[in-house]
């Protein structure tokens, strides 16, 4: 039976999709030519400077204006909080907006905020999780600082007892962490009107047009949102434009003149989001074949201030008799907000840490033990082969049983991790193509590049298309004067607006070969697009070259509309991680030094910025896993780390060699890649961390003094 | 019961101010979620008119604060 | 950032006179990399700064059989002085670990020597601390997981400097040169316990300078320097070392160990040098003179563990400054 290949849907042989292709914007960016939000300046623009709480929990008594007014080259002033609404003059974390100055320059702003005169009442608060969980915090949310979600269970937990050979009772804890974004959040706003038009470092362009529409009241057709370059958001920037992003249109309108207002790195740490902690209570069994027979975990964490704070657990692998208990634990910290895959690596690394201590009980190896307990195999469920296949790259038969019987203090181990994550978009996400008769190819569509490479993967896929070169494809993107599209979160871009550029490209060239198909007297069905030429199929030789072809299209350009259709994308990816580190086990400091990639992610697109992916994702966990922490003062519920100095991030010589393996899955089409390689690599280290020393870390990150800990009690 | 794009907020339940992400992206659900992990709940809501986790009356928002009781809930 | 004045003079005497007998009034900028930092942190606010980079000597000249280092020498020059570390390897060893390539491009040996604590309650300016003026440490019960095992109390901070620990184990005297003249302080003088000064860590005057820091001849001397650092680059060691052990025959006649990162000053640990006195240099033995070093050190609720890693830091450098290998 014939099968019809749907030309729109993705090629059987493709030329440039799948292949290596340099960022588009690399040089842009490494020579400082990209203009970030950061990089905005506009005509008599101003500063914003946002006044923040001090303390996690207060009612505002007053704000004075009138020094800071009197300030040089103030031109206005804004109350966030007023004192007199008694409904809303609380300020609920350290860090919450309370009033605003707009100024001429950046450090004027910053004086007159100083001089902004805030009196709070300072209101008891509850920053601790176990306080709260203990009933020994003050009461701050109405409701209560706990509250219990639903408890889940499947099974018979006493029967999956019965039939365990082992049990394990263990409690396992990652902790909270900040986003951390290279590029703070913030705002350029410029009225002219009732039109508001916004630079904004933002996940979602169109996302964040209907978000300030909506709050200033005004139509979404009088603003235009634009973002060009951004420098990381890592979901933090995929939701509300923010009080920041209100604050500054609201000083820009007040002041009649643009304003510019980036936040700093104490304010991007206090206020701009986080990743929830996770504790784990587990208790579980295991047959002496090696199979989970019973969990029973009761959980918790803290979102911060009447947020949630969920995650999956048990992880992937298939118990059949569970429970799960879990609570939210509301703290006077700034609420959570997603942060790359979320959930999923605070449910794996709880998870993963287990397993191995489980495998331990029955004496087997830890990848043999996982593939016992995985649901079955399936192109959304690949982990069996990845684990096989990973295992022999990554040399797993060097690997020792827990605990590294080499003398001296240097201890070396390895550890496996597996994760899975969505993935999957749909449109609408339109793109519209225009070829003119100079031979320029216009990609354009309303998405934004979040630092991921979304401008070379709207490149690859034209140039495919056309039988071009990427650079010969100029995208536009990032303005939402280029139409409406989804905001990039939950891995989902790539899989949302590549069908639409595909079919776009595609039916632009049809139109092309229409135009091209009389003087070589054949049908335009007849014609492909292949290395830079219009010919005939199977041979090059009757045909023309790309910029002969496009003078035949006269002045007005080819144009032509795509949109997302079924089939041509999918959802949810598979992954695995191994690691390998060695230990100091005097000193409690440990180096990783190799981690082993093997990730999919549908049909392959755009090979270097999917690996580039990887990368990211992988040092993103393992600043998860051994560095990041923020610190609250126990007593004053303050952050003593609201900086790069002490909020600790890997450099250069901390991050390790990292292999990627991707697996091409082209017949399930687009699937997104950037939240999956950063979910399981914490919990690889941890478990490496755990074969070299011989005993388990069980919460994060993994700091000297946790490592000398575990030693100790290990020994003890 | 209408269901906006997000499972969790419903027209007519939930003030039309509440937002949470998956209002703006158009993730695709894999049946098969559902046999990797249980449920469980981790979205962040906002209040498109403050633009923060807070309403106009300083108090959290999520579904299960953001149904009617409030003043400040709009349908 | 308050307004400030700011006064560039060519010359130590016009520099001296530009200073101010004030607290943090009119104050000396070296290489700028911890006071403008604390500047646009509203930590410490100067009516004036006075750069002392064209009015203080940045060279290394002979002297005494020893050599004399002017205070606006620059980290990175300091690290890659072939004199220094023929004669000092352990000051190389410490110059080269300091923050990262940029600051030591631009930091100098006097600021290195004169910066603040990098408390975290000292730096926030929501921590009104004893540093600051204040009336309480906020660390004993507070997060305290890198703060003072050894000489606490009522402040726990370290001492921030890295150069400091190798100065005062080759027994530096430090040039300082004020309204008065100048005066010759012993490193061991100068750098002082918050029970005795709590608002700085050093016997330097308001409306003093450190000018020179003079290293006395090595003579026969072995070194081992020891870092514990946590990353690899732009971080602080938790805890560190150095050794200078002088030899005869295969045992030890005498010995230096100063610890750095777990006092509030470069820390000698005389029952170590006492302890190797007369001991051929093991493994056993070194770990005995670390455990004696760290002998008198009172943990606060977490930081027991820089106990431990002192202990190694020690150990290490005693193994280091016997020739051995150490991971
Ligand atoms: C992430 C990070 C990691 C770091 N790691 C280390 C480390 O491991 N080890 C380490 O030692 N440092 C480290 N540093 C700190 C850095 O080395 C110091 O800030 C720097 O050496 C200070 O030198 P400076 O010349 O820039 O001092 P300045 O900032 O110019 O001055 C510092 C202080 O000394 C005073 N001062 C300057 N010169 C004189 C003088 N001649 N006489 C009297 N007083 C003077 C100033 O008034 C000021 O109070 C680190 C810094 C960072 C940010």
């Amino acid at each position: 039976m014939a099968e019809t290949i749907d030309p729109l849907n993705w090629p059987a042989t493709p030329s440039v999709l799948g292949t290596r292709v340099k960022r588009m914007d690399g040089p842009e960016k490494v020579t400082g030519r990209a203009k970030y939000t950061f990089d905005i300046s506009r005509p008599r623009m101003l500063y914003g400077r946002i006044v923040r709480s001090p303390y996690p929990h207060a009612r505002v008594v007053s704000v004075d204006l009138t020094a800071a007014s009197r300030m040089p080259g103030v031109k206005t002033t804004l109350v966030w909080r007023d004192p007199a609404n008694t409904q809303n003059n609380l300020v609920m974390f350290q860090g919450d907006e309370v009033a605003a100055v707009a100024a001429d320059t950046e450090e004027h702003a910053i004086d007159a905020a100083r001089a902004i005169k805030v009196e709070y009442q300072v209101l008891p608060h509850v920053t601790l999780v176990d306080r709260a969980l203990a009933g020994t915090a003050p009461a701050v949310f109405t409701g209560g600082n706990v509250r219990a979600a639903q408890p889940q269970s499947t099974g018979d937990l006493t029967k999956g007892f019965g039939a365990a050979a082992h049990t394990i009772e263990e409690t396992y804890e990652t902790q909270v962490i900040t986003h951390t974004c290279m590029e703070t959040h913030g705002t350029v706003c410029e009225w002219e009107g009732e039109r508001l038009t916004a630079w904004i470092s933002t996940q979602g362009i169109n996302g964040a047009r209907e978000n300030f529409a909506s709050a200033l009241g005004i139509p979404q057709a009088n603003v235009r949102v634009i973002c060009q370059y951004m420098g990381g958001g890592f979901g933090s920037k995929a939701l509300s434009v923010g009080a920041e992003g209100l604050i500054c249109a609201r000083l820009a309108k007040a002041a009649n003149a643009p304003v510019k207002l980036m936040l700093d790195r104490k304010e991007e740490h206090l206020a701009t989001g986080n990743r929830p902690s996770a504790t784990a209570r587990i208790k579980a069994g295991v047959s002496a074949e090696g199979i989970i027979t019973a969990f029973d975990g009761d959980t918790w964490g803290t979102g911060g201030a009447g947020a949630t704070a969920g995650f999956p657990l048990p992880y992937i692998y298939q118990i059949a008799n569970r429970r799960r208990a879990h609570k939210d634990v509301f703290t006077n910290t700034a609420q959570q907000r997603p942060m790359r895959a979320p959930g999923h690596p605070q449910g794996s690394f709880n998870t993963e840490i287990m397993m191995d201590e489980l495998a331990d009980k029955v004496k087997m190896d830890p990848v043999e033990f996982r593939i016992k307990n995985l649901p079955p195999e399936a192109p959304n469920a690949m982990w069996r082969s990845y684990l096989r296949e990973g295992a022999a790259e990554f040399g797993w038969d060097k690997r020792h049983p827990t605990g590294d019987k080499t003398p001296g203090p240097i201890k070396t181990g390895m550890g496996v991790s597996i994760h899975t994550w969505g993935g999957g978009g749909r449109g609408p996400a339109p793109a519209h193509c225009e070829i003119a008769s100079d031979g320029g190819v216009v990609m354009r569509a309303g998405t934004q590049d979040i630092g991921t490479g979304t401008r070379t993967l709207v490149a690859v896929i034209t140039a495919d298309a056309l039988g071009l070169q990427p650079t010969q494809v100029r995208p536009e993107i990032g303005d939402t004067l280029y139409g409406v599209s989804p905001a990039s979160g939950g891995s989902t871009t790539a899989a949302s607006i590549s069908p639409g550029i595909r079919v776009a490209a595609v039916k632009a060239l049809d139109a092309l070969k229409e135009k091209v198909a009389p003087s070589l007297g054949v049908e335009p069905a007849a014609l492909v697009a292949s290395g830079g030429r219009i010919h005939v199929k199977d041979d090059p030789s009757k045909g023309m070259s790309w910029a002969d072809a496009c003078k035949r299209i006269g002045p007005q350009s080819i144009t032509s509309d795509g949109d997302w259709r079924p089939g041509m994308s999918s959802t949810t990816t598979s992954g695995v991680q191994f690691a390998e580190v060695k230990v100091d086990i005097e000193t409690g400091i440990v180096k990783v030094t190799r981690v082993l990639v093997v990730q999919d992610c549908g049909l392959v697109v755009s090979r270097l910025t999917a690996e580039s992916q990887c990368y990211g994702g992988v040092i993103g966990s393992l600043n998860f896993a051994l560095f990041e922490d923020r610190i609250l003062d126990r007593n004053s519920g303050q952050m003593v780390n609201p900086n790069m100095e002490w909020y600790l991030l890997a450099g250069m010589s901390d991050i390790p060699r990292i292999d990627v393996r991707l697996k091409n899955q082209p017949e399930r089409g687009v699937i997104g890649l950037g939240e999956p390689p950063t979910v399981s690599t914490a919990a690889a280290i941890t478990l490496a961390v755990r074969n070299a020393i011989g005993v388990s870390v069980r919460s994060l990150p993994l700091t000297p003094a946790r490592i000398l800990g575990a030693l100790r009690q290990g020994i003890a | 019961m209408l269901s906006l794009t997000s499972p969790k907020i419903h027209v007519g339940v939930h003030c039309l101010k509440l937002r949470t992400k998956s209002m703006y992206i158009h993730a695709v659900v894999d049946p098969d979620e559902a046999t990797f992990y249980d449920a469980y709940d981790n979205s962040a809501f906002w209040c498109v008119s403050t633009q923060t986790g807070f309403g106009p009356d300083g108090q959290p928002v999520r579904p299960d604060l953001c149904h009617g009781e409030r003043g400040c809930c709009r349908f | 950032m308050k307004a400030f004045a700011y006064v560039n003079p060519t010359n130590e005497k016009d520099a001296v006179a530009a200073l101010s007998p004030q607290l943090e009034h009119s104050m000396p900028i070296g290489g700028g990399q911890d006071l403008l930092a604390r500047m646009k942190d509203y930590v410490t606010q100067p009516d004036r700064i006075v750069n002392v980079k064209s009015a203080l000597e940045s060279t290394v000249t002979p002297f005494q059989g020893g050599l004399r280092i002017g205070a606006a020498m620059k980290m990175v020059d300091l690290s890659e002085h072939a004199e220094v570390a023929r004669m000092y390897p352990a000051i190389s060893a410490a110059a080269i670990e300091v923050g990262t390539p940029q600051i030591r491009n631009q930091a100098t040996v006097g600021g290195n020597l004169n910066q603040r604590p990098r408390c975290w309650y000292y730096r926030n300016e929501e921590f009104v601390c004893f540093k600051k003026g204040g009336n309480t440490c906020f660390s004993p019960a507070g997060e305290n997981q890198f703060h003072a095992i050894l000489g606490g109390g009522p402040s726990f901070i370290v001492h921030p400097s890295s150069l400091a620990v190798p100065m005062l184990a080759y027994g530096a005297t430090f040039r300082l040169s004020g309204p008065k003249g100048e005066r010759l302080v012993p490193a061991a003088d100068y750098f002082t316990l918050p029970t005795k000064n709590l608002r700085t860590e050093n016997v330097l005057a308001p409306d003093e300078l450190l000018t020179h820091v003079m290293l006395p001849a090595p003579g026969e001397l072995r070194s081992g320097h020891y870092e514990v650092r946590y990353k690899t680059s732009h971080d602080w060691p938790i805890a560190f070392a150095t050794v200078l052990l002088s030899m005869q025959g295969g045992k030890v006649r005498t010995a230096r160990v100063v610890m750095g990162a777990v006092a509030p000053v470069p820390w000698r640990a005389r029952a170590a040098e006492q302890f190797l006195a007369g001991k051929t240099i093991t493994e056993a033995t070194a770990a005995a003179a670390a455990d004696a070093a760290l002998r008198d050190a009172h943990p606060l609720s977490q930081n027991a563990y820089k106990i431990e890693v002192a202990k190694v830091a020690v150990k290490r450098a005693i193994l280091r400054a016997a020739g051995m290998q150490t991971a």
